[in-house]
């Protein structure tokens, strides 16, 4: 430090009163108010020390000045310096100070240490204390806003995140596949996570945005007062500065600084709460977004969806699947209707889930356990809350009628229930002696018939019908022989249609064998005749019975026998193509010989041993024949027709057109629906569910049965074409026969869900082994 | 319209022929499920044919009849329309003579509209190149879907037993097709002969669409050999 080295230089020439004035003045320096300041080598005080380098030793003038070399000048004598560092011949005559002067950074002494002026200092502690309270309430605005930017990527990002889990999501809603739905919940679930968090950023930003816009308006409302005090200033500075005091200087620079700071701050500060607004507007929108791609993608999942989606079939299936006992069905119409929420809703109750009547993913899951999709038959489904039960008698009753004098199978299982019954007869002496098990009702079955019937009070006249035959099924004890024959109805196309079911059965030798007879007329002779009854096995005998519950598990062949008669229940009339009728269709009556379906005899034996048919079934009724829930297919109109609109244009067309026939007029509605390319499935469902709605099925059960009666009870290809989409079907034998029924298929290879005879179809006749072995349970298996 | 006759229904693809006369005896009809050929066809009865149909339309005035169906559908039905009377009964049915005469000209006359093709499909036999073919008939385009990409056939034997079935390529690229009067399109029977005393049946199943615009699934058949009769 030049200064330092110079005092230091001086002190080396000790004695040399100069120096020591020198030096006084530099210990008054010192003594100045403020920051050290640093004297050169011409004794002016600086703030900071010189930079420049150090010099040598150097010779002080009598002016105090330091030179390099001595003064050439002459040699004074004694010199005198006075209180300017002016060196005299002689002493100063001025009294000598006695009291010691301050020498300011300029090396003017004065009498008092140099200070700010007061009015200065006022001002400056004024503009000090405004400006820090401007620059706190400034500092709240940018640094509050200071992680919005990073905050609204973030939300953009979670906003994409969700409309890209709406967007995967929505690729399953209308994907008829068992995955589908948890698919779909999965992604709602991730929109939701992802549109909470854009939220929770909009939020977070519109807090901290009061204290934003409130540190801006204090800024604002602060600026009048600060304009003011900036005018003031402009006034004062000048004055202030011809003070010619250093410190007050250096105040009034310290006020000029804190004002252009604080102006800066304030108007970087407001600019940016300017912003404000726009940023909330973007978060926003990032939020808005990603709560309408949230809602978009719980939209097939809840209530108010507004439209059809496959995924609300699946779920409607599995929700009729798991619904509580007396709780009705909802149609699988594709439409998240208030009845399909309640079975949500309660289902939701029943398993703990807190879904807000929403279906997500733990429902999803929980659904997925208890009624998982299935593939049977080519169709996605559910196994139904019913259980497949195949025709039903009319009169309850499935014994037919024996009497004295008749012969068969149906009289070898009275006598095996008669005799049942002796043993089961408390006493000494049995009412009759063992009957012979052979079918023939003689006078001895006949004599214990009669004690039967004495014994239950029915009127003793040996006729075995629906009233005996309940006595005779309560009597425990094992039987292996009997007879069914029994007359059913169902509805298909909306019309009621029935038939006699007819069979033998016997458990021998590891085998149910399941006798039919049917009896072939026109050309019986035909080799098709002896086709078709190949196909019956073929296709019907491919199953097993397996006992429940035991180690190791009995099995029995369940063996369907198809026999030509010429007494039989079935009569089926064989026909062969002729020059009038070149191309004759087979039905249920009729076979034709150029008829090579392989299905059509099974699937009418189907109805011969019981069965319903499983194709153009109101969908009630389809349920509580398959144990199936219908698939969901079609779930829009091909050309996006509203459904409601639908209802309209068959209430119009039924309603009006008074000059066509009731069959002519459904003929219309088959050619709107045509138009509209609508087919089985979901929205033909709705559509009937609109129609009911809006117009009543005029008592009828369902839209197929209103149409049947619409056409005064008349079936007719129109009513056929008519109630098809709105009725269901399966590929199965009893159904529309598409799955693996082409000649020459080896059904002993086919995919156990792909045969077209199913379990359900054979169930009760492996539910005939619990009656040779009471208490036993029994299920179907694949051979 | 004088007078009509429909007979639809029976398994998939379900009958759906048409044929309606009107007084001048000008004929429009369509079949969906034929021997032969399937399509629209029009013709004219000649001054004979028409005076014999007034004849049967009259005698069948009144005659009462009920539908004997079978227990269960589908199956097929014939309608009659004629002097503002509807007559509605199953194919098979016995029916009153007058009716009778009328269902059988009406039979006659659906038969014979399919020598008068306007569009339609035939589905032939080339017995020299041992191959079905199919044919575009008529004056008019035929727009039809290829639903399915086999024919089925069957092989009977002299006694009309069941030798064989089976499936034959279509060799058509699935999908809607128009084609114009004339297209042809041979299907070769490779490892199946038929001998003279065999019958060959071979059927297709597609769609076509008609004059009313709406699409119909069709069933074409052929026959080759001995034949049913």
């Amino acid at each position: 430090m030049p200064g330092e080295f110079s005092i230091l230089a001086l002190q080396a020439q000790a004695g040399n009163a100069a120096v020591q004035r020198v030096l006084q003045r530099r210990n008054t320096v010192v003594q100045r108010e403020g920051d050290t300041i640093y004297m050169d080598e011409s004794g002016v005080g600086h703030k900071e020390p010189s930079k420049t380098k150090t010099h040598g030793v150097f010779y002080m003038d009598e002016q105090g000045v330091g030179h390099k070399e001595p003064s050439k000048t002459k040699t004074h004598g004694v010199f005198h310096m006075d209180q300017h560092g002016v060196g005299h011949k002689e002493p100063d005559k001025t009294p000598a100070r006695t009291t010691p002067f301050f020498m300011d950074e300029k090396g003017v002494g004065h009498d008092a240490p140099d200070k700010v002026r007061s009015s200065v200092k006022k001002a400056l502690g004024a503009i000090q204390q405004v400006h820090d309270a401007g620059m706190a309430e400034a500092t709240k605005v940018t640094d509050g806003m200071a992680p919005w930017a990073a905050r609204l990527n973030e939300a953009k990002l979670k906003s994409a995140t969700a409309l890209t889990a709406l967007n995967t999501g929505a690729g399953f809603w209308q994907v008829e596949a068992a995955d589908s739905g948890q698919n779909a919940a999965t992604q709602a679930e991730a929109a939701d996570t992802a549109a909470a968090a854009a939220k929770k950023a909009h939020d977070d930003t519109v807090a901290e945005s009061v204290g934003v816009k409130a540190a801006a308006k204090k800024i604002n409302d602060w600026a009048g007062n600060f304009a003011q005090n900036r005018n003031r200033f402009g006034k004062d500075k000048a004055r202030w500065l011809r003070y010619d005091s250093p410190m007050t200087t250096s105040a009034v620079n310290k006020i000029q600084e804190l004002l252009d700071n604080q102006g800066r701050a304030s108007l970087d500060a407001l600019n940016l709460a300017g912003t404000v607004d726009a940023e909330l507007a973007r978060f926003k929108k990032e939020s808005d977004d990603a709560a309408e791609a949230a809602k978009k993608a719980w939209s097939p999942l809840a209530v108010g969806g507004g439209t059809t989606f496959t995924i609300v079939g699946i779920l409607q299936q599995k929700l009729n699947a798991t619904r509580a006992n007396g709780a009705n069905r909802t149609s699988i119409s594709s439409f998240f209707d208030t009845a399909t929420e309640n079975l949500l809703t309660a289902y939701q109750a029943a398993k703990g889930i807190n879904g807000a009547s929403k279906a997500g993913l733990a429902t999803w899951l929980a659904l997925d356990a208890d009624a998982p999709s299935i593939v049977v038959n080519g169709q996605l489904t559910v196994k139904a809350k019913e259980e497949a039960t195949g025709s039903t008698p009319l009169d309850g009753n499935r014994h037919p009628m024996v009497s004295f004098g008749k012969t068969g199978n149906a009289v070898k299982e009275l006598q095996q229930r008669l005799n049942n019954w002796r043993a089961a007869q408390p006493g000494p002496k049995p009412p009759f002696k063992p009957l012979k098990v052979d079918g023939i009702f003689g006078f001895f079955t006949n004599s214990a018939t009669k004690k039967f019937q004495a014994s239950v009070n029915i009127q003793a006249n040996g006729n075995v019908g629906k009233l005996t035959w309940g006595e005779l099924d309560k009597v425990p004890g094992g039987i292996t022989i009997g007879a069914q024959s029994f007359y059913s109805e169902e509805v298909v196309e909306g019309a009621t249609a029935g038939g006699t079911s007819a069979f033998d059965w016997e458990v021998k030798n590891n085998k149910v064998t399941i006798t039919v007879r049917i009896k072939f007329t026109g050309a019986s002779s035909h080799p098709m005749v002896n086709t078709w009854l190949d196909d019956i096995r073929s296709v019907w005998n491919n199953y097993k019975a397996v006992e429940l519950g035991a180690n190791p598990a009995r099995q029995y062949d369940i063996e369907f026998v198809p026999k030509k008669s010429s007494s039989a229940p079935h009569k089926v009339k064989v026909g062969k193509p002729t020059k009038k009728n070149p191309d004759p269709r087979s039905d249920t009556d009729n076979w034709y010989v150029n008829d090579t379906r392989r299905g059509l005899a099974p699937h009418e034996f189907g109805h011969l041993v019981g069965l319903d048919d499983e194709y153009n079934r109101p969908e009630e009724s389809y349920v509580k024949t398959t144990g199936l829930e219908p698939a969901v297919a079609q779930t829009r109109a091909a050309d996006g027709a509203g459904s409601r609109t639908v209802a309209d244009e068959i209430n119009a067309i039924l309603t009006g057109n008074p000059t066509l026939t009731s069959d002519q007029k459904l003929g219309l509605v088959a050619d709107k629906l045509d138009n509209h390319g609508i087919i089985t499935g979901a929205f033909a469902r709705l559509v009937a569910q609109r129609y009911q709605a809006a117009y009543g099925f005029n008592g009828a059960a369902d839209i197929s049965q209103f149409f049947y009666q619409y056409n005064n009870n008349d079936w007719t290809s129109n009513l056929t074409r008519v109630t098809e989409p709105f009725t269901v079907s399966n590929g199965s034998l009893m159904g529309e026969m598409t799955s693996n029924l082409a000649r020459g298929q080896d059904l002993t290879t086919v995919a156990p869900h792909e045969h077209p005879v199913q379990p359900r179809h054979v169930q009760s006749f492996a539910n005939l082994l619990e009656l040779v072995f009471p208490g036993t349970k029994w299920k179907p298996e694949r051979r | 319209m004088f007078v009509s006759y429909h007979r639809s229904g029976g398994p998939r693809p379900r009958s759906d022929e048409l044929v309606e006369i009107d007084d001048a005896g000008a004929a429009r009809a369509r079949r969906v499920v034929a021997i032969g050929r399937t399509g629209s066809f029009a013709f004219q009865l000649d001054a004979a044919a028409l005076a014999s149909l007034r004849k049967a339309v009259s005698g069948a005035a009144n005659t009462p009849v009920e539908l004997q169906a079978p227990g269960r559908p589908p199956y097929e039905t014939e309608e009659v329309t004629a002097g503002g009377e509807l007559f509605r009964f199953h194919p098979g049915q016995k029916l009153p003579r007058p009716l009778y005469t009328l269902a059988n000209r009406l039979r006659g006359i659906a038969e014979e509209a399919m020598e008068h093709p306007v569009s339609g499909i035939e589905l032939t036999f080339d017995q020299p190149h041992n191959a079905v073919v199919l044919l575009a008939l008529g004056a008019a385009p035929v727009a039809v879907e290829w639903t399915a990409d086999h024919l089925a056939y069957d092989l009977f034997g002299s006694g009309q037993a069941l030798l064989q079935s089976g499936v034959l390529p279509l060799g058509l690229s699935p999908g809607r097709q128009v084609l114009q009067t004339g297209w042809r399109h041979a299907i070769e029977l490779t490892s199946i002969t038929v001998a003279e005393d065999q019958t060959f049946q071979a059927k297709l199943h597609f769609s076509m669409t008609f004059a009313d615009g709406r699409a119909r699934d069709c069933q074409v058949t052929v026959i080759a050999g001995k034949g049913w009769f």
